[in-house]
């Protein structure tokens, strides 16, 4: 391949001199320059030759039924129901996801100390099970459990999408919006007795711990006080240190 | 109805402004106006769009899905723009996604392979005609070679006489970027079409 070595300062404007997009002075310049550089001319042809080429290909004729295919499709676009705010695709969310600690987000620490409450609990499950045990609980079925309250867990033999359950939190993803809930929080039947649940937590058993993984609930989480959560989380650190 | 010489550029003498005026009356519910678009830009569209993405039957279904956004769109259609540097725009971005999906086949295939008739002993052809088409199949080839903007810009560009602020648009890039892709596009088409003829032709290269 022949290398072409233009004069210095004008090669990259060649192109936009034939395209007419050199401001007037430049364009000029070049036009100066090409009435006395043999080689410049000649680049400059090569590259007006790659235009003529492109241009001599003849445009494809459409397909002569092409336009009725675009009624057709525009019919088909018409008959169905109007794009909703809503995601078409739901995503598999990871179990943090499904525990709501994007909803806390807002909190600004609230992320950390629910997922530290999360592998606190996992932790606990896992230290306090007796010798009699004959199979452990696992932090994930301590948390599909949990979720078993608010909403179906796919399961290995169906790991195909999530079912249908009202989620304003996706949505509100979706709208590229802040995790916020615009419109509060969801009502939950379970939300009085968690909470009394999570505020009397003051003993040290796992069953308790257990009892509260099992009740607690997306809302709950989200509307717990923080502190309330930070004073949780000691204790769950506490009784981690104790049992390890 | 006439066929503008032009395209949506500087060297366009369709008047911009009638397809405005086709696209206003669209949007006011004059259906026949949607399809005089159609008839006048489907063509040139095709043309681009079966450049990028080397497969007619995905050019045809991208053309149709440029007119179906336009159709969507007609009712907040605001002629802010020239009507064809939207359509392009639309067009580049759907040409742009389709070659970044991962594909089946390879996206770099001959032109031989997409359709193009071979040239072959048994079609009756003058040196000159077997001389134009072989040029024109090299173009193709080479022209596929460069890397997609490159290739969007100089088309765009070059063949359908886009000014670099309306391929700026297209491609969302910055004017400068434009003036850059095209003309690397540029210089490596002419040196890549130069270096084959020289294989071609021994010691009929420069």
């Amino acid at each position: 391949m022949t290398e072409i070595t233009p004069c210095d300062g004008f090669a990259e404007d060649y192109s936009a001199y034939l395209d007419g997009e050199l401001e007037p002075g430049r364009s000029d310049e070049l036009a100066a320059h090409f009435e006395t550089c043999a080689l410049c001319n000649e680049r400059l042809d090569a590259l007006r030759g790659v235009d003529v080429l492109l241009r001599e290909a003849p445009a494809p004729l459409p397909a002569s039924d092409l336009y009725e295919r675009l009624q057709s499709r525009i019919a088909e676009d018409e008959v169905r129901p109007p794009a909703t705010p809503l995601p078409l695709r739901r995503r598999r969310r990871s179990p943090s996801q499904r525990m709501g600690v994007r909803r806390i987000t807002r909190t600004g620490f609230g992320i950390a100390v629910a997922a530290a409450v999360a592998a606190g609990f996992a932790l606990l499950l896992l230290s306090t099970a007796g010798p009699e045990s004959t199979r452990r609980t696992t932090p994930e079925e301590v948390v599909a459990n949990t979720e078993s309250r608010v909403a179906p867990v796919p399961t290995p033999e169906d790991p195909g999408e999530v079912p249908e359950v009202p989620d304003r939190v996706l949505v509100a993803e979706e709208k590229g919006s802040p995790a916020v809930d615009p419109v509060g929080p969801a009502p939950s039947g379970s939300d009085a007795a968690t909470g009394q649940l999570l505020a009397s937590f003051d003993d040290s058993s796992a069953d308790q711990v257990v009892e509260i993984a099992l009740t607690l609930d997306l809302d709950t989480i989200e509307d717990f006080d923080v502190i309330a959560n930070l004073g949780l989380l000691e204790r769950l650190v506490a009784l981690d240190e104790e049992a390890g | 109805m006439g066929r503008p010489s032009g395209c949506g550029g500087r060297d366009s003498n369709d008047g911009p402004n009638d397809d405005v005026a086709l696209m206003l009356a669209f949007s006011n519910g004059d259906a026949s106006a949607f399809e005089v678009l159609f008839a006048r830009w489907s063509g040139r569209l095709l043309r681009f769009v079966q450049r990028m993405v080397r497969e007619e039957a995905v050019a045809e279904e991208l053309v149709q899905e440029v007119f179906l956004r336009v159709y969507r769109a007609r009712d907040r259609y605001s002629p802010d723009a020239k009507f064809s540097t939207w359509l392009y725009r639309i067009a580049t971005n759907l040409a742009l996604n389709e070659l970044r999906r991962p594909r089946q086949r390879d996206p770099h295939r001959s032109t031989d392979e997409d359709g193009a008739p071979e040239l072959t002993a048994q079609m009756p052809a003058t040196d000159d005609v077997v001389h134009s088409r072989r040029v024109a199949e090299a173009v193709e080839e080479q022209l596929a070679a460069l890397p997609e903007k490159q290739r969007a810009a100089l088309l765009l560009t070059a063949v359908d006489g886009l000014s670099y602020a309306e391929v700026a648009l297209a491609l969302e890039v910055t004017e400068k970027a434009v003036k850059a892709l095209v003309h690397r596009a540029r210089s490596s088409l002419a040196g890549r079409l130069q270096a084959q003829r020289s294989d071609e032709i021994p010691g009929g290269g420069r």
